[in-house]
């Protein structure tokens, strides 16, 4: 087997892997960032493609299942009412995510503490929130200054426009005296594109990283990852794109693969010290597998609102209902969100999954009662951690290397009923004074899996976690874990901009500490 | 027959089938308005489902036939012609008429008019 050598190994280049490689990149060490998709040009995933309706559906189609390219690898949702949804290629989901980019509460660093429900974080807002600002700077978000529901966040740019429906739900929020806000997002305003120009980690971080010296290893998908007999890690035995075996070795490890990439690498290298996988004598990896579930209500309008434009995600958002009040029946809350509603060919598929519209006559007739006319929000639910909420190596369905699956053992718990079936009446209440003639609702949807939180937690010690505060494996101390595994906690909001944030904070960490972390290898 | 004459009597059938499909109405153009019909001919020229229209003119399809093709070429012909700059302009000019009328206020405006706590956070 051929072998190669590097410093710093990053294994995934999605959103956390990203901004590590860029932080790191200062220092003058020899950085590999790993991931097991391929680079795809840029031109073929701008959100302003004329093609982009249609692509959703193929190319970048947030189903792994349904692409079943040769980077994705099996995802079992049978035994959960919300299915994964991801994509795997270099810059990670941030080639198809919404852009909506929120940063958590303080309270949500918390729970325990405040609420009595979750788990605490080992650092708080404060100790992140210059992080969330180089993030925002490197970035370019997009927001307004002066939002109640955060502590002061300056620097962002200006806000992307909120569209007619925008108008017409700040005005059902103002009569029902509810918090609303524009959205926070990592799109840029642009007079040409109606939805904005939305980077990607690749633009935003990763090309940065690659003129300091980082080398980027598309098509290269980690099997297994090697440890000493003194408890480090050496290296990974990783898979080219010509299916050849290579040894790659390192003197310190970052995974970010996501919250369910990250313990598949994990369990995948059990190996005798660690029978049930990697840097699990805690026996933590794995478990309290958060969601955020989703609810959807849509509400249908007379008049053309232009609802189909505006920013891919959300164009302004509510935290009236996202902190505990002890006069509801659940611990803590979630975010409404204002969405986008589907183009011309997206929504004649949706008629017709309902047999509303047919070719013919009556075509744009039926097309134009639902084009435009309609205003989806989103309830953003808080998901809290349970260990009967798991993810497991699925040995029946294999990728295409022959490494197992994933399969998804997922419930959703009475609080996260409890606030769903509130959230959906609380919608519906603001779609009706907005005047909608007819209102849908239902939750959770199946295919909104985006946010895989918590499933290589942090915490105080080795028996109650797999990770310390910096993201470092108690049992494998040159192995840290940079993506949303570590999360104790869900919030109730888009995961983005805290998962990039943390990612800067521990490779801060690593950047101080680089020499210490390696002497402890001899 | 000549293969020309197929091809031409192939095109004439689709595209009245295709526009049979897509009218258009008083924004929208109807599909051959759109989208060049030889675009779509050279993926379907071989397909035996579409055999028919080679052989000779038809002026009223059986409804039998209409939902064959509808099931047939449904999505390509929604992809092309959604896609075509024709359409997108279409698709402006029909929502700058029925914008006229709306009302959208300024998002400084509507935030001033919000009842909004000074801070909504918990430390």
């Amino acid at each position: 087997m051929k072998k190669e050598r590097t410093d710093i190994l990053i294994i995934g280049a999605g959103a956390s892997g990203a901004a590590s490689a860029w932080n790191l990149s200062k220092l003058n060490l020899k950085i590999v960032c790993i991931d097991q998709g391929p680079l795809i040009n840029k031109k073929e995933y701008s959100f302003n493609n004329k093609d982009r309706e249609i692509s959703k559906f193929k190319k970048f189609n947030i189903d792994p299942n349904q692409r079943k390219f040769d980077s994705d690898y099996p995802i079992n949702n049978d035994n959960s009412p919300i299915s994964i949804s991801n994509y795997n290629a270099v810059g990670g989901s941030t080639l198809i995510y919404s852009g909506h980019y929120p940063r958590f509460h303080p309270s949500d660093f918390k729970t325990k503490e405040i609420d009595d429900i979750g788990s605490n974080w080992l650092f708080n807002y404060n100790d992140l929130e210059k992080y969330y600002n180089l993030n925002d700077k490197m970035v370019g978000v997009s927001g307004m200054a002066g939002d109640p529901a955060y502590p002061r966040i300056n620097n962002l740019q200006s806000p992307l426009d909120i569209g007619y429906s925008g108008s017409l739900i700040a005005r059902s929020f103002n009569k029902l005296g509810w918090h609303w806000w524009p959205s926070y997002a990592a799109i840029k305003k642009s007079n040409k594109f109606k939805k904005g120009i939305r980077p990607t980690v690749v633009e935003t971080y990763l090309n940065k990283a690659v003129k300091n010296g980082v080398i980027i290893k598309p098509n290269s998908r980690v099997l297994k990852i090697k440890i000493s007999k003194n408890k480090i890690a050496t290296g990974v035995i990783y898979s080219n794109k010509r299916k050849e075996k290579r040894f790659l070795k390192a003197s310190l490890i970052l995974l970010a693969s996501s919250g369910i990439g990250t313990p598949r690498i994990l369990m995948n290298s059990k190996n005798k010290d660690f029978p049930n996988g990697l840097a699990n004598n805690s026996g933590q990896l794995g478990k309290n597998l958060m969601l955020h579930p989703l609810g959807f209500v849509e509400g249908h309008f007379n008049k053309f609102l232009n609802s189909n434009e505006g920013p891919e995600g959300c164009s302004i958002y509510s935290h009236e209902f996202y902190e505990t009040k002890k006069k509801r029946n659940f611990k803590r809350g979630y975010t409404i969100q204002l969405l986008k509603s589907p183009g011309p060919i997206e929504s004649f598929h949706y008629l017709k999954k309902f047999k509303k519209i047919n070719f013919g006559k009556s075509f744009f007739n039926d097309l134009f009662a639902y084009y435009g006319k309609t205003i989806p929000l989103a309830i953003i639910c808080e998901d809290t951690p349970n260990k009967n909420n798991f993810i497991q190596l699925d040995h029946k369905n294999k990728d295409s290397d022959g490494m197992p699956g994933i399969k998804i053992n997922y419930r959703l718990s009475k609080n996260s009923k409890k606030m769903l079936t509130h959230g959906i009446y609380h919608c519906k209440k603001l779609l009706n004074i907005a005047g909608a003639k007819s209102i849908k609702a239902f939750g959770p949807v199946k295919n909104t899996g985006w946010h895989l939180v918590g499933t290589a937690k942090m915490g105080t010690n080795k028996n109650n976690s797999v990770v310390n505060k910096f993201g470092q494996c108690h049992d494998i101390k040159n192995l840290f874990i940079i993506d949303s595994s570590i999360f104790p906690s869900s919030s109730g909001v888009n995961i983005a901009s805290t998962v990039q944030a943390v990612s800067l904070m521990i490779s801060d960490y690593i950047k101080k500490n680089f020499k210490r972390l390696i002497a402890r290898n001899d | 027959m000549t293969d020309s004459k197929k091809r031409y009597i192939f095109k004439n059938n689709l595209k009245n089938i295709l526009n049979n499909m897509i009218p258009g109405d008083e924004f929208m153009p109807c599909f051959s308005h759109a989208v060049k019909i030889e675009t779509i001919i050279k993926k379907y020229l071989k397909n035996k489902l579409l055999l028919n229209l080679k052989k000779k003119k038809i002026k009223i399809f059986k409804k039998k036939d209409i939902e064959i093709y509808q099931k047939l070429l449904g999505n390509d012909i929604l992809d092309t012609y959604f896609t075509s700059n024709s359409v997108i302009n279409s698709l402006n000019l029909r929502k700058k008429y029925y914008l006229k009328d709306i009302k959208k206020e300024n998002v400084f405006k509507l935030l001033k008019k919000a009842k909004h706590k000074k801070q909504f956070f918990r430390e």
